[in-house]
């Protein structure tokens, strides 16, 4: 320890800023903006010092009518709905709305509510359900960056539509339908900007005989454009990466000059990035397969985000963790980590051989989702004030409304050891988590903010003035409660999403 | 740098303090040399020793998490359990880099009353410094007894079975604990040991403070200085969470600031207070105090 000529340096201290614990969050919207018809908070932005919320709404009375979810075997629906698809269009306001919110001012503002437009059977229908991502990028012909807005169309709907307004008050359609014309699509879940160009992949399928119409387009190419207000979109890559398992593409993200691309695949995900430079449709390079030598069990990268200078990637497997169209699952979802030298990680998850041989064991401690089966998705991963924040999709609520039949013979074994209410009171929720290393990992709420009906955080964007979290809460407006031995539904002023503000006052 | 010395005498206090220099980061009480492996260590702090795992669970969740909560520490609690078979000077090589560039001070007693933990020390931490830190045999054997009716003095099994019947007597362990430093210190080199009594550190912390910067070759600059005076701001001078209150001596954790004055120094000659028989010390705890100093 003896030296020579030395000078006192003043040296951080060690240990990393406080995050952001359960007392330092604050519902700034409750029960859906006052409408449980608002589902999910399914796209968030960060815009001119505001922000913006995107909804989507009556999920769950839309995915009651689903061909997959029919045979369901449940007690009783957990919201009250239609019956049939004609019902939805006939019977319900699924007029999708974007919210934004002054710091300043404190409070909410309705800026937009979708028009109703001509639909395909001669009825007028909600041009847009949902608006299910957002980005701040600037176009070629844009004069300063504008909120572009990617919407989910409703069947009958002619087609999604991509948005774009420069002040955030007026969005006006910049796209064709479909936005790219004629495409066959419901929605966009991806917006990425990369390399002065915003790249996207169509999502969810209007018309049949595919399997997964919600989250898939039969359509897996990735997109790019450099002027999105004027619709120039080529193709950035070959269909699936030239590989039929790539049902659609997830999630992109940049990182060190490269773009990333996490598919879903029934054999499990794969990872593939380009540098997208020369000419359209590039080189791209698989980097991952196989979700990660865990299989089917990682059927897509549902959220990426880098975080200390490595791609942190959330998997899960669609419907909530228990692909029932596939037979995939229940399996709780891992977070895994790439790192420079395209090592990777398992940080959260199941212990297991990697395809070089090595024994993985996750370097949090935890296995898949959190240890909770339940934790279908890492749904939304965020940075905020040097912290990594990890938010949950949370199916133990449908443990109300499952019957036992549902279950495999173990989740069976324990939910009635258990009691179904009981785990439902204690554990139902989603699940926030922080860590400062990306390694150790620290609770934020594991019980939705104390609502057993957020049972998914879908949404993160971190601001100056905060981290804003915005939940998936579908159990609105009208839900099942236990009435004597059978059910009824009422008023429920916990449905609807919910938007909280993380914020520790300096 | 590793304070060694008996329970009771000022370490905490002293560990503190110069874990406030700009270049040096004082934990709690680790004991992680305890075993050879992380695993020997938590399996050696089961039942009532359960508290000396307190300082290493604190440590690693403030470092890695920047609270001392119930969550931090059961983060903690999973760190610990992910690098069980590790070899313990691998898990403090890992804490050093978490406060790299600034130098450790470890204070756990327990290694001194174990040659076999001091051997170990030696063999795992090559170069490390060592700083002998003394308190009087009479009052750092009331201050044990004032602990729960003599509870430390018991887990250190410092108990007088000559005595009928057997007499708790904490000067049985203080003996013990400087015989093993006395006798390990003698193979480090004198350039990397010091002996300091305690009392004289609190009668005037600016001095010897000074001489322990010089000695560790660290900066002693009037600013440094009176950071060092402040061994409340260190992130372990307060009662910890549920699970993991301790780390550090009770009394330190409920009154942590220096109060600078010149303690009482008794006689090594008198009865001792927590002998029913009217003994004193014996002849080889008089003649280890004067060799440390005492009269």
């Amino acid at each position: 320890m003896s030296r020579g000529a030395y000078s006192v340096r003043r040296v951080a201290d060690p240990a990393p800023r406080p995050g952001l614990g359960r007392a330092d969050f604050q519902r700034i919207c409750e029960n859906g903006f006052g409408d449980g018809h608002n589902s999910f908070g399914h796209s968030l932005a960060w815009f001119q010092g505001k922000l913006y919320v995107g909804t989507t709404r009556s999920n769950f009375q839309m995915v009651k009518i689903q061909a997959i979810f029919k045979n369901l075997p449940v007690d009783c629906w957990p919201v009250e709905g239609p019956d049939d698809p004609d019902g939805l269009y006939r019977e319900l306001d699924r007029r999708a709305q974007i919210w934004c919110f002054d710091p300043k001012v404190g409070e909410f503002r309705e800026i937009m509510r979708a028009p109703m437009v001509m639909g395909s059977q001669g009825e007028e229908v909600a041009r847009e359900t949902g608006h299910r991502r957002m980005v701040v990028f600037q176009g070629e012909s844009d004069p300063a960056p504008a909120l572009y807005v990617a919407t989910w169309a409703v069947g009958r709907s002619p087609g999604p539509l991509l948005l774009r307004s420069e002040d955030g008050e007026s969005f006006e359609p910049c796209s064709p339908y479909g936005i790219l014309e004629g495409l066959p699509i419901t929605a966009t879940r991806v917006l990425a900007a990369f390399k002065d160009r915003l790249f996207t992949s169509p999502t969810g399928t209007r018309g049949h005989g595919v399997k997964f119409v919600i989250n898939v387009s039969g359509n897996p190419i990735i997109y790019e454009t450099r002027d999105p207000r004027r619709g120039k979109w080529v193709a950035s890559c070959e269909p699936g990466f030239g590989e039929t398992g790539n049902a659609g593409v997830f999630q992109l993200c940049s990182w060190r000059d490269q773009l990333y691309a996490g598919t879903i695949n029934n054999e499990g995900f794969q990872l593939w990035r380009s540098d997208c430079e020369g000419e359209p449709p590039y080189q791209w390079e698989k980097v991952l397969e196989r979700g990660a030598a865990r299989g089917a069990l990682n059927q897509a990268v549902v959220s990426m985000h880098v975080f200390r200078d490595a791609l942190y990637i959330g998997t899960g497997i669609q419907n909530g963790g228990y692909d029932l169209t596939n037979d995939i699952g229940p399996a709780g979802a891992e977070l895994l980590r790439l790192n420079r030298d395209d090592s990777w990680d398992l940080v959260m998850g199941d212990s297991r051989d990697a395809d070089d041989g090595s024994h993985r064991v996750p370097l949090s401690g935890f296995s898949a989702g959190f240890g909770n089966l339940f934790n279908g998705y890492v749904w939304s991963l965020q940075e905020h004030d040097g912290w990594l924040y990890l938010g949950t999709m949370d199916s133990t609520i449908w443990l109300r409304y499952l019957r036992p039949v549902a279950y495999t013979e173990q989740t069976r074994a324990v939910v009635e050891g258990v009691g179904a209410e009981r785990i439902v009171e204690n554990e139902a929720g989603c699940d926030l988590w922080r860590s400062a290393d990306g390694e150790n990992w620290l609770p934020v709420t594991k019980v939705g903010f104390d609502n057993v009906y957020n049972f998914g955080i879908r949404n993160m964007v971190s601001s100056s003035e905060g981290l804003f979290v915005a939940t998936a809460n579908p159990f609105g407006p009208r839900v099942a409660v236990r009435k004597g031995d059978g059910w009824t539904y009422q008023d429920n002023d916990r449905g609807g999403l919910e938007i909280w503000r993380g914020h520790r006052p300096e | 740098m590793i304070i060694l010395g008996s329970p009771r005498s000022y370490s905490s206090l002293v560990c503190a303090m110069l874990g406030q220099h700009p270049e040096t980061y004082g934990f709690p009480e680790l004991n992680l040399f305890c075993g050879d492996t992380l695993q020997d260590v938590v399996e050696g702090f089961t039942g009532y020793r359960q508290v000396q795992l307190h300082g290493l669970l604190r440590t690693v969740a403030h470092l890695y998490s920047g609270e001392q909560s119930i969550a931090a520490i059961d983060m903690a609690h999973r760190w610990i359990l992910l690098r069980l078979e590790r070899r313990v000077e691998e898990v403090f090589a890992e804490l050093q880099r978490k406060v790299a560039p600034r130098h450790v001070v470890d204070k756990s007693p327990l290694y001194s009353s174990s040659e076999q933990n001091l051997m170990r020390l030696r063999s795992r931490l090559p170069n490390a410094y060592y700083l002998h830190l003394t308190r009087h045999p009479r009052s750092q054997g009331e201050s044990m007894m004032n602990v729960a009716d003599g509870l430390m003095a018991i887990m250190a099994n410092s108990i007088d079975y000559q005595a009928k019947p057997p007499v708790v007597d904490p000067q049985i362990s203080w003996l013990e604990i400087q015989k093993n430093i006395v006798s390990f210190l003698e193979a480090v080199p004198e350039t990397r040991r010091l002996q300091l009594r305690g009392e004289d550190v609190v009668t005037d912390p600016d001095s010897h403070l000074r001489q322990i910067c010089a000695w560790l070759g660290i900066d002693q600059s009037e600013p440094s200085l009176r950071r060092m005076l402040q061994p409340e701001k260190s992130p372990f001078a307060r009662l910890g969470p549920f699970g993991a209150h301790l780390g550090n001596d009770i009394g330190f954790l409920r009154s942590p600031a220096l109060r600078k004055g010149k303690p009482h120094m008794p006689s090594l000659h008198d009865k001792l207070p927590w002998r029913p028989d009217g003994a004193g010390f014996s002849p080889a705890v008089v003649s280890m105090a004067q060799q440390l100093g005492y009269t």
